[in-house]
């Protein structure tokens, strides 16, 4: 069996087939991406319909008061058009003051002053709700205020247009009674860079091996496999030697991911992606013997893919209490890798678990074999 | 061979001896998995967020101590806190360091007699970064409406400056002082009630819940595409181009792959759907209110992945486009679909994207179905669902050999 040809066969195939290459130059420019404006925030400004039916003047305060609040952009219109505006996902939520709003905060009562229709479309709108009753409570409070000065013996209108100066910007001022956060002891420390760059192109080049194995399922046309175990060929250098091409590939697309993301001790994170994409090919000869079918392979590839990403750490960080998962992540090639990208040592580790990966590999390529012959 | 034949046939190709469909169906399992490590917290305690917390109050004042109990009493009969006063700061710090309780409360001394005198008052918010998510979801609750009492006493100090200002005795100040703050105190109370809810805090708390339940039935049906994509571009790369199909023929081949590709989808719902109503105790009518929308989401991801399949004639490369399709549209749905700040092409796209169509139909119609929404997303999955079947079907009789 000539593995050589076919290694030169594969590399040609892919350098020359422009949709294989545009796969890698697309993880390419996705992580730079990811490395250069990870740090970058959102934009912000949810829209939320008011709808005033209030009769009194306390319905149009409340406006001026949520106003105030930046998380939100506010549109004042009629019931018809709010639902119109929800339902066409232009807005996310529906303030609808009562008619008889001023009314019954003038009496005191507090039942259901406004109704709120919430569209649970975003994070930001676990705080919407909270929002709304706290600045229902600042105009109930104004009310309940100018009404014990009105109680107050003598006092005059300028008293109370005084007043009403006075608090048109106390809610923009620091509150008297504040409670501030204080995060507990971490037992670990907090990385100031999250390489989300180097992380998630680790991801997508184990992704990327493992769904270049489909020739080893039934359904290939090359019909390879049949014919290189018709020839006594051995399954899993055949897959090392179809793999090769695409690990270089990946290797070489880490080169401008690596130097874009700034990391400051590049050579160790390139040795470390080194013996992960090597483990991670053990692991594609794995998934691809098991799954022995093309479209079980493209169901797996992406949900092992993500689970083992996810368990190293590299698809997004491990909660502190999640310390099992952890420990247990150590026989993952990514575990290592994360260590290297965040300055830990990786060199033992990797290797070991390199070898012992492709010893698993080795083996269930052997049973998948001869199965194949049976 | 009649219309119900193909289907068979195609269901028999695409799930094999059934390991795809097993595989479609437990697919969601790792991501659920994924999802429950950030929100294991949530989920392992009914509706409401728990929180075990230490307490230790050093102003000795009969508000403080009347606001205080007014605020942790109504959570512990709910039981969604349980509350261990300590004597020592540093007990309630290391009691949260060590896992014991997940935040610790310290109200300093004067803090009464600061913040009413004009003066800011700090209570500290101490909570373990185990369990930041939740406790954060308590914090920014009782901060904004601490705040706003606390701004409140501004306004009673503004009663009481006209008060001295019009000549009147101590004792009559003091009474308007102390009617100002139990005013407060009784709105701070009743809060909930003005959106006609029972409780103080926590009010939507649990919409990111929805969102990322929504979310995760969404990314799981696409996930469970995969397979369609690859056949399809697989089909007609080696069956179709190289045989003679009428047109007919071709259309029924097209018509079986997109239901048999629906059911496979429908298989990821057989576990999700089930483990989110018993998560959430979701209501009857409202979990029903979905099963339109599970069915035609499936039916959409189903003709989108024909279609990327017949765009490319590799299946690698066409399971490539779906993925990176797939990732887009998932962060465009969860980071984008609800910013304003978006050029109008953007946010068009948002609006008719299919994805953001299925996503809003789990999140909004299992917990708080507007019929207008619905109505408007459902359209927007049977427009996606003809925009795609008929465009697959015109690159499906380009690519094959009529």
């Amino acid at each position: 069996m000539n593995y050589y040809a076919l290694l030169k066969g594969r590399a040609r195939a892919l350098l020359m087939d422009f949709s294989s290459l545009a796969v890698i130059i697309i993880a390419v420019a996705v992580s730079i991406y990811i490395s250069k404006y990870s740090g970058n925030e959102n934009a912000r400004g949810i829209i939320i319909e008011i709808v005033n039916e209030d009769k009194g003047m306390l319905g149009s305060r409340l406006i001026e008061i949520l106003s105030l609040e930046e998380t939100f952009k506010y549109n004042v219109t009629t019931y018809d058009e709010a639902i119109k505006e929800v339902a066409g996902n232009k807005a996310q939520g529906i303030i609808e003051i009562v008619p008889d709003f001023s009314e019954k905060i003038g009496r005191g009562e507090y039942e259901s002053l406004v109704h709120i229709t919430v569209m649970a479309d975003s994070y930001d709108m676990t705080t919407f709700t909270e929002m709304v009753i706290n600045d229902v409570i600042k105009v109930w409070s104004e009310k309940l205020v100018e009404k014990r000065i009105g109680e107050i013996d003598g006092v005059g209108q300028d008293d109370l247009t005084e007043f009403r100066e006075q608090i048109k910007d106390v809610w923009n001022r620091e509150s008297l009674l504040d409670v501030e956060s204080v995060m507990g002891k971490e037992e670990k420390t907090e990385e100031e860079e999250n390489y989300f760059g180097i992380r998630w192109y680790a991801v997508l080049s184990m992704f990327y091996l493992c769904i270049s194995g489909t020739w080893m399922c039934n359904y290939s046309s090359t019909g390879l496999l049949r014919r290189v175990s018709g020839q006594g060929g051995n399954i899993a250098s055949l897959f090392i030697f179809q793999s090769l091409p695409g690990i270089v590939i990946s290797f070489l697309g880490f080169i401008p991911v690596i130097i874009t993301s700034g990391h400051p001790d590049p050579v160790n994170v390139f040795i470390s992606f080194g013996i992960y994409i090597c483990s991670s090919a053990a692991i594609a000869l794995i998934i691809c013997c098991i799954s022995g079918k093309f479209s079980n392979l493209v169901l797996i590839s992406p949900v092992s893919t993500m689970v083992v990403s996810l368990f190293s750490g590299l698809l997004c960080e491990l909660p502190d209490w999640a310390r099992l998962w952890d420990i247990t992540s150590v026989i993952i090639p990514g575990h290592w890798l994360y260590n290297a990208i965040f300055e830990k040592r990786f060199f033992l580790g990797s290797i070991l678990v390199l070898a012992g990966w492709f010893m698993i590999g080795i083996c269930i390529s052997w049973i998948f074999s001869k199965k194949k012959n049976h | 061979m009649n219309p119900f034949m193909f289907i068979l046939y195609d269901i028999k190709r695409l799930f094999g001896r059934g390991k795809t469909a097993y595989l479609a169906m437990l697919s969601p399992i790792p991501v659920i998995l994924m999802f429950a490590l950030f929100l294991a917290p949530v989920l392992t305690q009914g509706n409401g967020v728990f929180f075990s917390g230490a307490i230790l109050n050093e102003d000795n004042s009969e508000s403080v101590e009347q606001l205080m109990n007014i605020i942790v009493n109504y959570e512990v009969k709910k039981g969604n806190v349980a509350v261990y006063p300590v004597k020592e700061k540093e007990t309630g710090e290391r009691m949260v360091d060590e896992g014991k309780v997940a935040v610790f409360m310290y109200i300093p001394p004067d803090t009464y007699t600061d913040s009413m005198s004009g003066k800011r008052a700090v209570m500290e918010f101490y909570y373990s970064p185990s369990r930041a998510f939740d406790a954060l979801t308590f914090y920014t609750g009782i901060k904004s409406s601490l705040s706003v009492f606390g701004q409140g006493i501004r306004l009673v100090n503004i009663a009481v400056g006209i008060a001295e200002k019009l000549g009147l005795s101590e004792e009559e100040i003091f009474r308007i002082w102390d009617e100002g703050v139990i005013d407060l105190q009784n709105v701070f109370i009743h809060r909930g009630r003005v959106i006609g809810k029972n409780g103080i805090f926590l009010f939507g708390a649990d919409y990111h819940f929805r969102f990322a339940i929504a979310l995760l039935f969404a990314t799981c049906a696409y996930m469970s595409s995969f397979p369609i994509i690859y056949l399809t571009s697989l089909d007609l790369s080696e069956i179709f181009n190289k045989r003679s199909i009428p047109k007919r023929r071709l259309f029924w081949y097209f018509m079986a792959r997109i239901i048999s590709g629906a059911i496979l989808i429908l298989s990821s719902f057989l576990i999700m759907f089930p483990v989110a109503r018993l998560l959430r105790q979701i209501q009857l009518d409202f979990a029903l209110s979905v099963i339109p929308g599970i069915i035609l989401t499936s039916l959409v991801f189903s003709a989108l992945g024909v279609l990327t399949g017949s765009m490319f004639k590799r299946g690698q490369s066409a399971l490539w486009a779906g993925l990176y399709f797939g990732t887009a549209s998932i962060a465009g749905v969860a980071f984008l679909s609800d910013k304003t700040e978006l050029p109008e092409a953007i946010a068009f796209l948002m609006r008719i994207s299919p994805f953001r169509a299925s996503v809003s139909i789990f999140s909004n119609g299992m917990f708080n179905l507007l019929v207008e929404r619905y109505a408007f997303d459902m359209f927007v999955l049977f427009s996606a669902f003809v925009i795609f079947s008929v465009a697959g079907f015109v690159l499906y009789m380009k690519r094959s050999a009529l």
